[in-house]
């Protein structure tokens, strides 16, 4: 750009320059020449209007009058054939007269004139040379004095030229620069303003607040683009869960059909084989075959029951007639430790209760996640939990036990929040695999699909009762099973049942 | 001799049952189904009913409850070889062995006994049921 300013600036000063000087010349010359032409003048009519013309003597003062009055280096008079010069007119100056009428020409620096005269005698011409010298010489010292003007503005103008070069380039530099660096992934520099001229602190400002908007959109972009690959990971993750969890629940209905089919051809082959070593004498040969058979059958039917388990159906060794409040009271003990102060729990217990056949683990661990359901409800104002076990009476909500439990057979726990509660859409798929209402991240939503399970596979029932804004309780039913009744005869069904568990062994 | 109803939709459950019961003294009369078994109760009266809880038709428990309906006296052995039986993809409601058992016994059970049990338990607890 500075190149373009001087390059204009070379073209357009001698133009300029030259301008001037034609003007001043051509004034001055102009004015040479009307004064000349205006002198000659005055004297043809001082000579037309005088009797000098008659009178030779008075001609020739009059003619040195001129020469010396005026800058004329040439006075000339020619009456007819007579011609009178200026005496003082020196003698290599004779007969030099040209008619020129220009000024600056020929290089004699004399502008020649001839004016016609009134003569008694017929043709008169006065002709007059004038000195150019002076004009000339004034023309000259305008001449340089224009030169110095042009060189000074010259001076000035590329100093000025100079300073605003750096006075703009260098905060265009700095702007450069740092856009340069921020371009380059430097997102946290900004631009910066090194100088005073309004107009780029403007567009400093304006481009910081380019810069920042952009930042925050690519910190948007970035966020959502992390988000986005976090839920894609997420969702592979699920997908392989879900495909891992439908390959157990493949294998878990092929184990259940199978289970029952098996079951049903162990009890003929143990009984028959039973009867068979039965029918043995007592030291026959086949006995030991036989005994053989049994002892397999028997492990057959323990590694049926471990299909069934593997699959997480409920198979009795799980099963022990335990104490619920007391496993229940464990289990709070342990999640008032890990609860908040925010949360105040509060448990009431029937010592009524009881023994219930359960799998005391798998209680446990389902009193906990419920525990952390309603934990999970309250975090963020706390909240009040509530535990509580009882033994139902038989006026109580019936509506809520499957068919076959009766109510005097039944042990609630209930696990109670304050928390937001869920309105109707979310309580009829809480139980569903892979629901939830949290975040991507927080949560599998397997975690109630999975206490559903374990409440079924007790014979049992959950069912939730929530009220928006109030809060939501889990009341899990487990049947009193009495597997420890009393057969008719004294003896308790648990004894006939471990007796069975010795002999398979 | 006290006579014991057995009812079980698979052939050899109900024979090698019947060949204990005999051996052991009893009379022993055989169903399929649980109708089967509940017409043959009104023409043949026992004592004691053993049924199987997943038969095709009429469920076990069913059969219990019309039984203990229809006739308080006898005694009932409800058995089950489980597992879960929904021909469907895995359903959390299905209801399993005990489960099955918990609902015979609140049906009218007097005793369960999971598949495959021992002759011995068996016939213990027939004859605990058919003393007096």
């Amino acid at each position: 750009m500075i190149v373009v300013a001087l390059v204009v600036h070379a073209m357009l000063l001698p133009a300029l320059f030259f301008g001037v000087m034609f003007i001043v010349e051509k004034s001055y010359r102009e004015a040479f020449v009307n004064e000349v032409r205006m002198h000659g003048l005055f004297l043809a009519d001082s000579l037309n209007s005088t009797q000098i013309l008659n009178s030779p003597q008075d001609l020739a003062t009059w003619l040195d009058s001129v020469f010396l009055g005026s800058n004329s280096v040439y006075v000339e008079l020619m009456n007819g054939e007579q011609r009178f010069l200026s005496t003082i007119m020196d003698e290599s100056d004779v007969d030099k007269f040209q008619e020129d009428y220009r000024f600056g020409d020929h290089g004699d620096d004399v502008y020649y004139l001839s004016m016609p005269l009134d003569a008694p005698g017929g043709q008169a011409i006065l002709r007059l040379g004038f000195d150019e010298g002076l004009v000339l010489e004034e023309i000259r010292i305008a001449r340089t004095r224009t030169i110095y003007a042009s060189a000074a503005y010259l001076v000035i103008s590329l100093v000025l030229l100079v300073l605003l070069a750096v006075y703009l380039t260098r905060p265009l530099r700095t702007l450069q620069r740092d856009s340069r660096v921020i371009a380059s992934g430097d997102y946290n520099t900004r631009l910066r303003v090194g100088t005073r001229v309004r107009e780029f602190r403007e567009l400093a400002k304006d481009l910081n607040l380019m810069r920042d908007t952009l930042l925050g959109t690519n910190e948007r972009l970035r966020a959502e683009i992390e988000n986005h690959v976090a839920s894609e990971r997420q969702r592979q993750r699920l997908q392989a869960q879900l495909r891992h969890a439908q390959r157990l629940e493949t294998v878990g209905t092929l184990a259940g059909g199978i289970a029952h089919e098996f079951n049903n051809i162990l009890l003929p082959i143990i009984l028959y084989t039973d009867l068979a070593l039965e029918d043995l004498q007592r030291d026959s040969p086949i006995r030991g075959n036989l005994e053989r058979v049994m002892k397999l059958a028997n492990r057959a039917k323990k590694i049926v029951n471990k299909i069934l388990t593997f699959s997480r159906k409920s198979i009795e060794p799980g099963f022990e007639s335990s104490d619920v409040v007391s496993i229940v009271k464990e289990t709070v003990t342990l999640v008032r430790a890990l609860m908040p102060a925010t949360i105040d729990i509060q448990t009431s217990f029937d010592e009524k209760c009881g023994r219930v056949p359960v799998d005391a683990a798998e209680v446990q661990g389902l009193i906990m996640n419920l525990c952390s359901n309603a934990f999970l409800a309250m975090t963020e104002k706390g909240g009040r939990l509530t535990i509580d076990v009882r033994v139902l009476a038989g006026d109580d909500d019936s509506e809520h036990l499957p068919p076959g439990l009766a109510l005097d057979h039944c042990v609630r726990i209930s696990v109670g929040d304050s928390g937001a509660g869920m309105d109707q859409a979310i309580r009829e798929r809480i139980f569903e695999p892979f629901f939830t209402t949290r975040e991507v991240g927080k949560g599998t939503g397997l975690g109630l699909p999975v206490v559903h399970g374990i409440v079924v596979s007790h014979g049992g029932d959950i069912t939730v009762d929530s009220t928006p804004g109030r809060g939501t309780t889990f009341h899990v039913y487990l049947p009193h099973i009495p597997l420890s009744s009393e057969l008719p005869d004294g003896r308790s069904q648990t004894e006939t049942l471990d007796s069975m568990s010795e002999k398979s062994k | 001799m006290p006579r014991v109803l057995i009812i079980d939709d698979e052939e050899d459950v109900r024979d090698a049952l019947c060949e204990v019961l005999n051996r052991a003294g009893f009379d022993v009369g055989v169903a399929a189904t649980s109708d089967e078994g509940i017409d043959d109760l009104r023409i043949n009266p026992a004592e004691l009913v053993v049924t199987d809880i997943i038969m095709p038709g009429k469920d076990g428990v069913t059969a219990i409850r019309e039984i203990r309906g229809e006739f308080p006296d006898v005694k009932i052995i409800a058995i089950s070889g489980g597992g879960n039986f929904t021909p469907d993809a895995y359903e959390p409601n299905a209801i399993m062995t005990t489960a099955y058992l918990a609902a015979a016994r609140e049906a009218g059970a007097d005793v369960i006994l999971p598949k495959p049990f021992d002759r011995t338990a068996f016939v213990a607890a027939v004859r605990a049921l058919t003393a007096d």
